[in-house]
């Protein structure tokens, strides 16, 4: 009798609904005392604004090869040598020509920020120079002779730092220039 | 034909349960089904064999996950875009695999009524906890965890840990199962009605509970912490930073500078997998040259990478840089996604790894675990870093916040961009909500691209960031000066360990030679 009264489903006494009533009560009442109440604390919120579109396009990942290259001394000094003006070359490819006022401190400024402050700056002057005197190398009316791009070389860069920068690379020209002669002569 | 209506009943009302416990998953507010929502499934399993509430128990969970998990769709098709049959099929596969927790629930729910002839109110609350705390899932959700906005009914998690929630949205299940089939008249049920005061116990601690927090919070000094919210793309190839940035100057840095200008004592970027910290040293200098200048900490992750003479291993780390620059240490993630940063099973097997690199593409990377919680102190803060669904995880969390020193704040960092626009970066937060309360902590939950969120020891939110929103937030978080663990953080064995033990005698009972056994329509004992 008892089994048969547990497997029907008849739906509960009255009894029954009023306990069941006063249990989905309860928790009602506990989620209404309990609700996620708003709380208004101090907060704030910053955003930046995107870097402006109507730059001419440059391509950004080039200033962090430049600084994961470039060369430094064991105590994080620049060193300026061929292998910088490779990097300042390859780094020069990828900016646009001529380069924003904007374009041109952000570039200082992410330089300044990635590498230590002196560094950074010195080398965002090398870069800029190197910008202008690949420009200036380009829009020369002839291929330049050896002579007149030292001429050029020291104009940008000054004796001292032009000489290191290239002189592995006009030595090289040089020797190319010589065999080329040679080779000449002997024809 | 009457048996063929009574099988769709029970198919519809397996469903039906499913569909119950899933929506308060997806909106928080719906609470309130998880406590009736077994109901439906009950009145399909209570006559039936255990391998008939096996197949009712893989129904409801085939809609429960089918409805609570549908971002699997999405996840799939984010990481390969294998087209729709193909997403369809991987989805189907995933809730199949989920559904076992239900259908195995049911299944030894009615053989151990069978086996053991133990009532029905005993067995219930038992075996709900238990399968929903221990079974394998590969993205691991408590029931609990539905009920982050119910906040009289968790505040005693601080004292059993979500499982005792588990259990007692189970009691409440079964009582009003119990009285609504007349299983026992509810004038002669003393069992019944004792325990119908497990509930209301359970809800007026909550209720008091809360009023005390909300006085004790008030007293609590208050700390001005920044949070990051990046907001990338999911992607698994290295990013070049975005025009007008670089590795050393993220924007992430840019939006520092502007909270630390806010006053931000320490702040928080969410879990990114490219950020190149320990690849590059000299983006290492860089972090360390800002947060000095900045004059605040930062508390960001990174991929760390250590070699030795045979191999090259790989860490999910968490940095703590100061506001004098120190790297003041690490937290090596240990719980690891499966298939995302190990192999379960296979892992040992490089020829596995290998395999399962070239299936799953570049989504799979072989990351070691690693070997201990941390605590970063920082301008009289303990900040204890968790990485990703580490914080899914109750007793983990229990562990590496136990000793709570004075101003003690879990802080978990994560990138939920791979499940795209869906519930599951909500599903995250009502984890969180759950461990701030269990352990009594505050908790920063700090996300790619949001929600991120600031949640108080009693389970309210503080601040909620919208999802899909690159910015800053400086919030004013309240930190405990004195510092104490929640009986949960000292205890968290305790609950489970009575589980354990009744479960013990309930097997105990099964394989005893003195059975007696209930017959299939049996009535459950009171």
């Amino acid at each position: 009798m008892r089994m048969a009264c547990c497997i029907n489903s008849r739906f509960v006494a009255p009894v029954g609904l009023i306990v069941i009533v006063c249990l989905s009560a309860l928790l009602g009442a506990g989620a209404k005392l309990g609700s996620d109440a708003k709380i208004t604390p101090a907060l704030g919120r910053v955003v930046l604004p995107v870097w402006p579109v109507d730059q001419p396009m440059m391509d950004w990942p080039v200033l962090d090869r430049l600084m994961a290259r470039v060369p430094l001394s064991d105590e994080g000094r620049m060193i300026v040598d061929a292998r910088t003006m490779v990097l300042l070359e390859a780094t020069v490819a990828g900016m646009p020509q001529p380069l924003a006022p904007e374009t041109r401190e952000r570039i200082r400024f992410l330089l300044n920020q990635g590498l230590l402050k002196a560094e950074g700056s010195e080398l965002a002057d090398l870069l800029f120079r190197f910008a202008d005197y690949r420009a200036a190398r380009l829009q020369a009316p002839h291929s330049l002779a050896l002579p007149e791009l030292e001429r050029l070389q020291s104009t940008y860069f000054g004796e001292a730092t032009g000489q290191a920068l290239f002189r592995q690379h006009n030595a090289m020209q040089q020797a190319m220039v010589d065999e080329a002669y040679r080779r000449e002569r002997r024809q | 034909m009457t048996a063929s209506i009574g099988r769709w009943k029970d198919v519809l009302l397996a469903a039906a349960t499913g569909l119950l416990l899933a929506l308060p998953y997806n909106d928080r507010d719906l609470f309130i089904l998880s406590w009736v929502g077994f109901i439906p499934l009950l009145l399909a399993v209570r006559d039936k064999r255990p391998a008939q509430a096996y197949r009712l128990g893989l129904i409801s969970g085939l809609a429960l996950y089918g409805v609570g998990a549908w971002w699997i769709v999405g996840f799939v098709e984010q990481l390969w875009a294998p087209g729709p049959f193909a997403t369809f099929f991987l989805a189907l596969l995933f809730w199949f695999y989920s559904a076992q927790l239900p259908a195995f629930l049911a299944l030894s729910f009615q053989s151990l009524r069978y086996r053991t002839g133990w009532s029905d109110l005993l067995l219930f609350p038992l075996l709900v906890p238990l399968f929903f705390g221990h079974f394998p899932m590969l993205f691991h959700a408590q029931l609990g965890e539905s009920q982050s906005a119910f906040l009289a009914a968790l505040q005693a998690v601080s004292l059993t840990g979500v499982l005792g929630l588990d259990a007692l949205i189970a009691l409440v299940n079964i009582l009003i199962f119990r009285w609504l089939t007349r299983q026992t008249s509810v004038g002669r049920d003393p069992v019944g009605w004792v325990l119908a005061l497990m509930p209301l116990a359970w809800l007026t601690y909550g209720v008091i509970s809360l009023d005390v927090w909300n006085n004790r919070l008030a007293e609590w000094p208050s700390r001005r912490v920044g949070l990051v919210q990046e907001n990338a793309p999911a992607g698994v190839e290295q990013r070049p930073p975005v025009a007008g940035y670089s590795e050393g100057y993220p924007r992430a840095m840019a939006l520092s500078e502007r909270l630390a200008a806010q006053g931000a004592e320490l702040i928080v970027w969410p879990e990114a997998r490219f950020n190149p910290y320990f690849l590059e040293p000299r983006v290492a200098a860089a972090f360390r040259r800002s947060a000095r200048t900045m004059g605040t900490a930062l508390l960001f992750q990174a991929m760390e990478r250590e070699n030795d003479l045979q191999r090259r291993l790989e860490y999910n780390t968490a940095v703590l840089i100061d506001a004098n620059g120190q790297d003041l240490g690490h937290y090596r993630k240990i719980k690891r996604v499966a298939f995302g940063e190990y192999l379960p099973l296979l892992g040992v097997f490089p020829d596995a790894r290998r395999w399962a690199r070239g299936q799953l593409g570049d989504f799979f990377s072989h990351v070691s675990a690693g070997e201990g919680a941390a605590r970063f102190s920082v301008n009289q803060m303990q900040v204890v870093p968790l990485i990703c669904y580490e914080v899914m995880f109750p007793y983990f969390v229990a562990d590496a916040a136990r000793g709570a020193g004075a101003g003690e704040l879990l802080v978990t960092l994560s990138n939920n961009a791979w499940f795209g626009a869906t519930r599951q970066p909500y599903q995250h937060l009502n984890a969180s909500v759950l461990r701030a309360v269990e352990n009594r902590t505050p908790l920063l939950h700090v996300m790619n691209n949001g929600p991120s969120a600031v949640i108080l020891p009693d389970g309210r939110r503080l601040f909620e960031s919208p999802y899909d929103e690159e910015a800053g937030y400086w919030i004013e978080v309240p930190i405990d000066a004195e510092g104490a663990d929640s009986f949960f953080t000292r205890y968290p064995w305790l609950f489970r360990g009575l589980l354990y033990g009744v479960l013990l005698a309930v097997l105990i009972r099964v394989c005893s030679p003195v059975r007696s056994r209930r017959s299939v329509t049996s009535v459950p004992a009171s």
